[in-house]
């Protein structure tokens, strides 16, 4: 039998006390990997939506917003007919009063796009997207019942200018996209929209009266549902099919250079005049409650990060001193043993190592015994550390969250869902660290046998 | 040949020096079985210990077979407690989660024993000191007194010593086993060569040595000193 064949007898030898130390220990390295867990989702939340939040800000950087004067706050969904249920007409803008903008100093490209809540009666396609009881709030906010979202149709004359309008941005994933100068019965539908309906690129679907086919599949930002329940048509199509001729609801007016945006806004409303509305899109969601909650939830979200990580270290040392104290009363006891295997001869580092054996296997089924808890609590624990310590802005996303709005909008930091999982990484990171706890605990052993004097140990009894 | 010459150990406390042992000049020849008396305190286990090199000697010399203890290193020390001599200490000392077995090849591997000879040798060695083969397997907790030290006597026997150091090895026996690990003992220096050294309270017992050396408040009175001296 070598050292370690000693060292792993030995961890079991008092059987009782083996099982309160790895339960004890266990419970401290199931705390130690739950805040791991808890500290990576948190921070991955934290980046990524940083991230969000950043992109979005710098792409609006050089956009005006344009709409009718007096049209409702943006945050909600008021101003571009998004979100709210009913087919209300808005005021829309002039599009003959929009064509002297292309001309403008420092104007790089005008879209125009006319926003429509189809009818249900209006179209063969069905919505999308249906919500269940779920309000921008915490878990459990809001009542029950359902709500169907309409499917909005956008006219637009450019593809790149719509993610702007709060629609989200739409990429082709499939077909391409209809000719949008032009006004042919063709639409890029949102992934989700066409799932629900079975759409295929070359599909046909009737749309006030009208066939319409399908000449791509778009992939939308999934932050935004609306524009997965939504289609995109040419301009014109969509103004005639829903007898709005010449009117748009919104126009993004790109400018040229960031610096250029002050006197580019000034030019663009003294063109239309009072009739409209024209809005620095990135100064306005910066100023916006919006982007402050989401700073405020990023702020709270970096304080559980904050706490995880102290917890983590705590749980840690707390691990190491109990693995201290457990070998400290162990080598205590056997000291006279200690005396014996040196005086027959063993050198004190056969000993030290059978002792460090039995560190590394009390720890070693703590670990695993740590790692069970974590695996079924460590999600518990993230969302509970999440819930106490973090003010969340809201959920995924309810009716009427417009782009800036609050719930789930663009800017919306969402504190749900923050979901732990053990990752092979933190695992090994756990591996290690246990094992150098192991080691650290294997410090008095290795200090205590050096010490040991088996003369003394061993003089009478 | 194992030599102490003029060996002296002090232990310095609080309370001040203790004098374990004063200038004890000791000559041991192969086949030498010598018996060690004198009242507790007067410095028998101290000097075993400085035999065995498990301490140090403040003054004075131990030399085995011509090699001086205070010029080896760790490594060497370490082997000459392992391969030169075999102890038996007071209280038999096995390690109790261990069996009768496994305490003489827990030895053995500090020995340098190969692997695979070591449960042959144990189990030959065990034989000779008379444990019975179910005996063997048990654990000292279920073995008698008598039984822990002839397991315990195995086990100095391992790595074929050249000196055995007995401290009370019949110290908590009845006097008939006694007497048995006494013959055990002395068959060793008889017929294997071994030096035997044993520290015993009981006269009757010592009387049955070689030698007899008393010791009193850490020096030893010579042989002849011994009154109750037989020769075998
Ligand atoms: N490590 C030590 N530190 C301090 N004093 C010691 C130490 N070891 C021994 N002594 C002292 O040295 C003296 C001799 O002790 P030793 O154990 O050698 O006696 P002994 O003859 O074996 O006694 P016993 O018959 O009771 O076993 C005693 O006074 C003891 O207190
Ligand atoms: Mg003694």
């Amino acid at each position: 039998m070598s050292a370690i064949a000693r060292g792993a007898k030995n961890a079991l030898r008092n059987p009782g006390r083996a099982m309160a130390v790895v339960v004890i220990l266990g419970l401290s390295l199931a705390l130690a990997l739950s805040m791991a867990v808890a500290r990576q989702a948190v921070d991955e939340r934290i980046a990524s939506a940083k991230g969000n939040v950043d992109s979005v800000l710098a792409s609006l950087g050089n956009t005006l917003l344009v709409r009718p004067a007096g049209a409702g706050g943006f945050g909600g969904g008021g101003g571009i007919q998004v979100g709210r249920g009913g087919d209300a007409q808005q005021a829309t803008l002039d599009q003959g009063n929009l064509t002297a903008l292309s001309g403008l100093a420092h104007v790089a490209s005008v879209t125009e796009a006319l926003t429509v809540q189809v009818p249900t009666a209006q179209t063969s396609l069905k919505s999308a997207v249906n919500f269940t009881g779920r309000g921008g709030g915490g878990r459990g906010g809001g009542g029950g019942g359902t709500f169907t979202l309409p499917i909005t149709a956008i006219g637009a004359n450019d593809l790149a200018g719509l993610s702007n309008l709060g629609t989200g941005s739409f990429t082709v994933a499939s077909g391409s996209a209809p000719g949008l100068m032009g006004s042919a019965s063709e639409a890029l539908v949102g992934q989700e929209l066409a799932t629900k309906n079975g759409l295929i690129v070359g599909s046909t679907f009737t749309l006030y009266g009208a066939t319409v086919s399908v000449s791509g599949i778009a992939e939308t930002s999934t932050a935004n549902r609306f524009s997965a329940n939504s289609l995109v048509l040419p301009l014109a199509t969509l103004q005639g099919l829903a007898n709005r001729t010449g009117e748009v609801s919104t126009a993004i007016v790109r400018v040229d250079s960031v610096a250029n945006m002050a006197t580019t806004q000034a030019a663009v409303a003294s063109a239309l005049g009072s009739s409209a509305d024209v809005i620095n899109l990135q100064e306005q969601a910066s100023q916006s409650n919006a982007v402050a909650n989401a700073d405020s939830t990023l702020a709270s979200l970096a304080n559980v990060s904050g706490i995880a990580l102290t917890s983590l270290i705590g749980a840690l040392v707390a691990s190491a001193v109990i693995v201290l104290l457990t070998m400290y009363m162990v080598v205590r006891e056997r000291r006279r043993e200690i005396g014996v295997l040196k005086a027959l001869g063993s050198s004190n580092g056969k000993v030290v190592a059978q002792y460090t054996t039995e560190a590394v296997v009390l720890t070693g089924l703590s670990l695993v015994l740590g790692f069970a808890l974590a695996v079924l609590f460590g999600n518990t624990v993230t969302h509970a550390l999440v819930a106490s310590n973090a003010s969340g802005a809201g959920g995924g996303g309810g009716p009427g969250g417009g782009v800036f709005g609050g719930g789930g909008g663009l800017f919306g930091v969402s504190t749900q869902n923050i979901n732990a999982s053990l990752d092979p990484a933190l695992v090994l990171l756990g591996l290690g660290v246990a094992f150098i706890v192991a080691i650290l605990g294997s410090a008095v052993p290795a200090f205590a046998v050096a010490k040991v004097r088996p003369s003394e140990v061993l003089r009478g009894e | 040949m194992l030599d102490a010459i003029a060996l002296r150990k002090e232990f310095k406390s609080a309370s001040g020096t203790v004098v374990a042992v004063a200038d004890a000049t000791l000559k041991l020849e192969p086949g030498a079985f010598v018996a060690i008396v004198g009242k507790s305190g007067s410095g028998k286990s101290t000097l075993l210990s400085l035999l065995g090199s498990l301490e140090t000697p403040t003054s004075g010399r131990v030399v085995a077979d011509g090699r001086e203890l205070a010029n080896l290193g760790t490594a060497e020390l370490t082997r000459y407690r392992a391969r030169h001599v075999g102890f038996v200490f007071q209280g038999y000392q096995l390690i109790p989660n261990l069996t009768a077995l496994e305490n003489v090849t827990l030895a053995m591997e500090f020995g340098g024993l190969p692997r695979r000879e070591r449960k042959k040798q144990a189990t030959m060695l065990l034989e000779w000191v008379g444990l019975e083969a179910d005996q063997r397997q048990r654990r000292p907790g279920r073995l008698s007194g008598g039984q822990q030290q002839r397991v315990a006597i195995a086990r100095a026997l391992a790595n074929k010593p050249k000196v055995i150091l007995a401290d009370e090895p019949t110290g908590n026996l009845d006097s008939a086993t006694g007497q048995l690990i006494i013959d055990l003992l002395r068959r060793l220096a008889k017929h294997y060569g071994i030096t035997v050294v044993v520290v015993t309270h009981d006269t009757k017992l010592a009387a049955q040595a070689d030698r007899g050396y008393e010791m009193r408040d850490g020096r030893l009175a010579p042989p002849s000193a011994v009154p109750a001296r037989v020769k075998p």
